[in-house]
């Protein structure tokens, strides 16, 4: 009791005694000294833990500046550059290409377009192949933008719209049996060539046949003989020059010969034209016998 | 030297019990709240307890470290929130399903999307999927075989083109493979433009005529032979008719010349014979072939004395 005393009677009478108890009366002491590093040491487990998780984050979702990895996040929606691979089939309402590529929608195998109906059984479609494209439908239609029919297509038979077809083949078109049309025609400047290589060709027209060259000459050439038969009308030379350039000549004989004068004739003409023959003479025979 | 023996007696000579009472007494000084913090200073004990001097400093900075590292985690979860923007009801750009569903709900820019699943890309039901080419074309290829949609026209490039089969009767109706599948004319074709056509017939319907028209020449041929049949055969030309035949030219019926165009000798009112002319006569035989004899005199017959009847044909 006495050394305690002393001892405190002793720090009393120092200088350094107000100064120390003025800055030791508020530390942390006993059981909140010991709450307070607990309290430090869990928030320091849990925000190493969480920094870690968020690194972790960062690092597994590729994380950057404005999205993930290739993946950017704008304010009308995601860009992904590179490749996209997808485990699971996609579904989509619209595809759209970018601004300055085109669509390309390519496999090593076919390319088929399915269309289905409510039920999923496939109703149409159209593939396109190693050596061809194939479509599966009813009919083939094809539009104008202005939604004239152009072409037309199905079991029954095949229609097309704009009225005119043409076939650019050098083997051109083949029919099997008859063309009916009212109008064969040349293409602009050309030559129009109606021909039967290994048989004849026949004109036949009930009403009549009519040959027109309005500014041109008409060449008929055989290689036997032409023959130009009217059953029940006239043969009619309309022309201002008649010529027949290679007759066999004759010459003329005297009234003796009266053995040749019954198989030769003399060609006359009647005023209307009609020509008509009588039994030749020494002498002119046509006004002999008028069959005018 | 008495202060150091003091000092090494004193811990000797406190007892257990003595060390207990001391003890007590700092843990019940150091509970009270009253008291806390406002204690009497005795170094010995001090010494083992409180948190004061460097160690309140360490403390402090341990705590502001923490502090910023939470505020710096803060910091990134937010850049996390910003940049994937999500919101109160999730990402906006995405949704992630419980059967695995991923749904983009904006615009999804891919540049080359794989589906791996069937390779299959496929449309919502109860909708058209549309598959648009923004100023460019949408090509659909496989190897060299090509269907193109463009902004001005639709190609299909491949070896054979292009075929439709109705899948109900598998019969192909049309195709561009033209040596297995005959092409049938069209209806409503009205102009056939061909460069040849192979027919045995052309023919018009019952109630037209039937027009061969060309703008240059038109060669009408057979090398079997050529006939011309109708209720009139009519040849009408600015130029000549000319008949070329190897063997014979036969007009077989009435023959008539116009009158009002060949030229007529008698209206010239010249009846004497002129020796200076050379004219013949047109005379035929039995058979009907026409021969010509040179006149040498008025009224001169068709009479001859050599009969080239016999040495025609």
């Amino acid at each position: 009791m006495v050394r305690e005393q002393y001892v405190t009677t002793t720090e009393e009478s120092g200088v350094l005694s107000p100064v120390s108890e003025y800055i030791y009366m508020i530390g942390i002491y006993g059981w909140r000294k010991r709450c307070l590093y607990l309290f430090v040491l869990l928030l320091l487990i849990i925000l190493v833990v969480n920094f870690a998780l968020t690194i972790w984050i960062l690092r597994v979702m590729w994380f950057n500046a404005e999205g993930m990895g290739y993946l950017q996040v704008h304010e009308d929606g995601l860009r992904l550059e590179g490749e996209s691979d997808f485990l699971f089939p996609v579904y989509a309402q619209e595809i759209d290409s970018r601004e300055d590529s085109a669509l390309l929608i390519q496999s090593s195998e076919n390319v088929t377009l399915n269309a289905r109906n409510a039920n999923g059984d496939v109703t149409g479609s159209v593939s396109v192949g190693p050596s061809q494209a194939e479509g599966f439908s009813k009919y083939f239609n094809i539009s104008s933008n202005h939604d004239e029919n152009l072409f037309y297509a199905d079991g029954s038979g095949a229609i097309v719209g704009k009225g005119k077809l043409r076939v650019t083949g050098p083997e051109g078109a083949l029919f099997e049996h008859s063309v009916r049309t009212p109008m064969v025609k040349a293409v602009l400047n050309k030559e129009l060539k109606l021909e039967s290589p290994t048989r004849s060709l026949s004109m036949d027209a009930p009403k009549g046949v009519h040959v027109k060259a309005l500014a041109g000459n008409v060449d008929v050439t055989a290689h036997f003989d032409i023959l130009l038969h009217s059953a029940e009308g006239l043969l009619i030379l309309d022309a201002e020059t008649v010529r027949l350039p290679k007759l066999p000549v004759g010459e003329a004989g005297t009234s003796g010969d009266s053995q040749g004068m019954y198989n030769m004739y003399e060609v006359c003409v009647c005023p209307s034209g009609k020509l008509f023959f009588s039994t030749a003479g020494v002498s002119s025979t046509c006004s002999e016998s008028q069959d005018c | 030297m008495a202060s150091e023996q003091e000092i090494s007696n004193a811990p000797m000579k406190k007892s257990m019990r003595e060390k207990a009472i001391e003890r007590r007494s700092a843990n019940k000084e150091h509970n009270s709240n009253f008291k806390a913090g406002y204690v009497p200073i005795e170094e010995e004990r001090l010494h083992k307890t409180g948190l004061r001097g460097r160690k309140g400093i360490f403390a402090i900075g341990i705590i502001i470290l923490l502090f910023l590292l939470a505020l710096i985690n803060l910091i990134i979860t937010l850049v996390i929130w910003t940049v994937i923007r999500i919101g109160p009801g999730g990402c906006e750009s995405m949704e992630f399903h419980e059967s695995g569903l991923l749904r983009f709900k904006q615009k999804a820019d891919m540049g080359i999307v794989h589906p791996l699943h069937k390779s299959t890309v496929g449309g919502r039901k109860d909708q058209d999927l549309v598959i648009t080419g923004n100023n460019n074309p949408v090509v659909f290829r496989q190897g060299n075989t090509k269907l193109s949609v463009e902004e001005d026209k639709t190609s299909i490039v491949s070896d054979l083109g292009i075929s439709f089969t109705d899948p109900r009767t598998q019969n192909t109706f049309f195709s561009t493979d033209f040596d297995t599948h005959e092409f049938h004319l069209p209806k409503e074709v009205k102009v056939l433009n061909v460069k040849k056509a192979s027919t045995e017939r052309i023919t018009s319907n019952a109630s037209s005529d039937l027009t061969i028209k060309g703008d240059g020449k038109a060669i009408i041929r057979g090398n079997e032979g050529v006939y011309i049949m109708g209720k009139t055969v009519e040849f009408s030309m600015g130029g000549g008719i000319e008949l070329k035949a190897e063997n014979s030219i036969i007009l077989n019926g009435s023959v008539m010349i116009s009158p009002s165009r060949i030229p007529n000798s008698s209206l010239g009112g010249d009846l004497y014979f002129n020796d200076g002319l050379e004219r013949y006569k047109l005379c035929m035989c039995a058979d009907g072939t026409l021969f010509r004899v040179q006149v040498k005199y008025s009224n001169m017959g068709c009479q001859t004395s050599d009969n080239p009847c016999g040495a025609a044909h």
